[in-house]
């Protein structure tokens, strides 16, 4: 009998005594972003071997699946074998951010490059995810310019050489470009750029 | 003798179990990648000790709010907690966050988003987060205090303040053809400031 009561207090002793540290968590970002892969860690405070989570890490939400929610479970093997329920969390599917427009590098508000044509779209470090996880490509860009009559079409990401001809004829001024992008973000894209010579 | 080995046993077994109940949170699952904080923007934090501690206590207020112009740097963020004995402790481990600055929100026109066609003419000029932008944004209100109008059929610019087109500059928009392109630019305070661009086709 007091064998039997020693191990008992002995296998809760281990499990109580195993705990250690603490656990925090912003329930404002738990966020899965559409076509943004998202590390998980997942780990138990007990005694549990082969801890693994219902989802791979690093998970991928779908495109499309934004609005959504993806529970994750957590399950882990005690020391009998047994496939034990660890917990949950619950994470809300997001479109992914919009991410900035570049001129030649130069971000919006900045002086544009009139010799280089270059249109890119990146993250800046205002994403709480790695920005470089953002792909993007441009589709076609539109510009505006201050005291130009019509606009300037044109396909791909990189302005016309016949654009930037027609740019570099013109005044100092403010530009305006606006690109339908693809990838992690779809959508249009605008920012204004200064004109000087 | 026996007695009380038995009665030390149930006085042992019944804390354990007391124990266990209350570290019942077994499992966690974190976002490392996510630990961030905005600048400006009040972050909850939910914070449990495992094991037996009362009184957990973080190193930082909660909610917690980055100072404007720290993006960039590291918070580290550590934890004490009051054990059995009645003793305040640091509990194990740190966790670091990285405060990043605050997105930018978006420009609509009359509801309309950048690169929206606009069928009917207001004044309208708001700007707020998409729904792409974490829950803690909701919050944050921002005011258009100026904008900026080019059009591609428009000599020069036309501007004014607040977040409402002025009447003779909606009249000058009606005044142009369809598939006329826009663009609007608006400087915005509150929280963040900065500017925003969009760009639309009447």
């Amino acid at each position: 009998m007091k064998k039997i009561l020693f191990l008992w207090v002995i296998s809760f002793a281990q499990f109580t005594f195993s705990q250690k540290g603490f656990i925090i968590e912003t329930p404002e970002m738990l966020v899965f972003y559409e076509g943004i892969p998202i590390e998980l860690k997942a780990w138990a405070t007990g005694d549990y071997k082969d801890v693994r989570m219902s989802v791979p890490s690093p998970y991928t939400a779908a495109k499309g699946s934004a609005g959504s929610v993806v529970t994750v479970t957590l399950v882990g093997t005690d020391s009998e074998g047994d496939a034990v329920a660890l917990g949950s969390k619950k994470f809300v599917v997001k479109k992914a951010p919009q991410p900035s427009l570049f001129w030649a590098g130069v971000e919006e508000g900045g002086r544009a490059n009139k010799s280089a044509g270059v249109l890119t779209c990146r993250y800046g470090d205002n994403v709480p995810f790695l920005p470089s996880k953002g792909y993007f490509s441009i589709l076609n860009y539109s510009i505006t310019v201050e005291g130009l009559q019509g606009s300037l079409e044109g396909m791909g990401s990189s302005i016309s050489s016949a654009h930037l001809e027609i740019l570099k004829g013109m005044p100092e001024g403010k530009v305006t470009i606006g690109v339908r992008v693809t990838g992690a973000y779809e959508g249009i894209i605008s920012a204004r750029f200064m004109l000087s010579n | 003798m026996k007695v009380n080995f038995l009665i030390t046993m149930i006085i042992l077994v019944i804390s354990h179990i007391g124990n266990a109940q209350a570290n019942s949170y077994l499992g966690a699952i974190e976002t490392p990648e996510m630990q961030v904080f905005y600048e400006g923007v009040p972050t909850q934090l939910y914070v449990q000790a495992i094991g037996e501690y009362t009184d957990v206590e973080l190193n930082i207020p909660n909610p917690y709010t980055a100072k404007i112009g720290t993006a960039g740097s590291i918070v580290t963020v550590t934890c004490t907690g009051v054990n059995k004995r009645g003793k305040r402790v640091q509990l194990e481990g740190q966790r670091r966050f990285t405060v990043k600055k605050a997105p930018k929100p978006e420009l609509y026109w009359g509801g309309n988003g950048d690169g929206s066609k606009i069928r009917i003419l207001n004044g309208e000029l708001k700007i707020a987060y998409p729904e792409s932008v974490p829950l803690l944004f909701s919050k944050k209100e921002h005011q258009i205090t100026k904008y900026m109008i080019i059009a591609s059929n428009l000599k020069g610019s036309l501007e004014g303040v607040g977040g409402t087109l002025s009447q003779e500059h909606i009249q000058a928009l009606k005044k142009m053809p369809n598939g006329t392109k826009i663009s609007i630019l608006v400087n915005y305070s509150g929280g963040n400031s900065g500017f925003i661009t969009a760009m639309f086709e009447l």
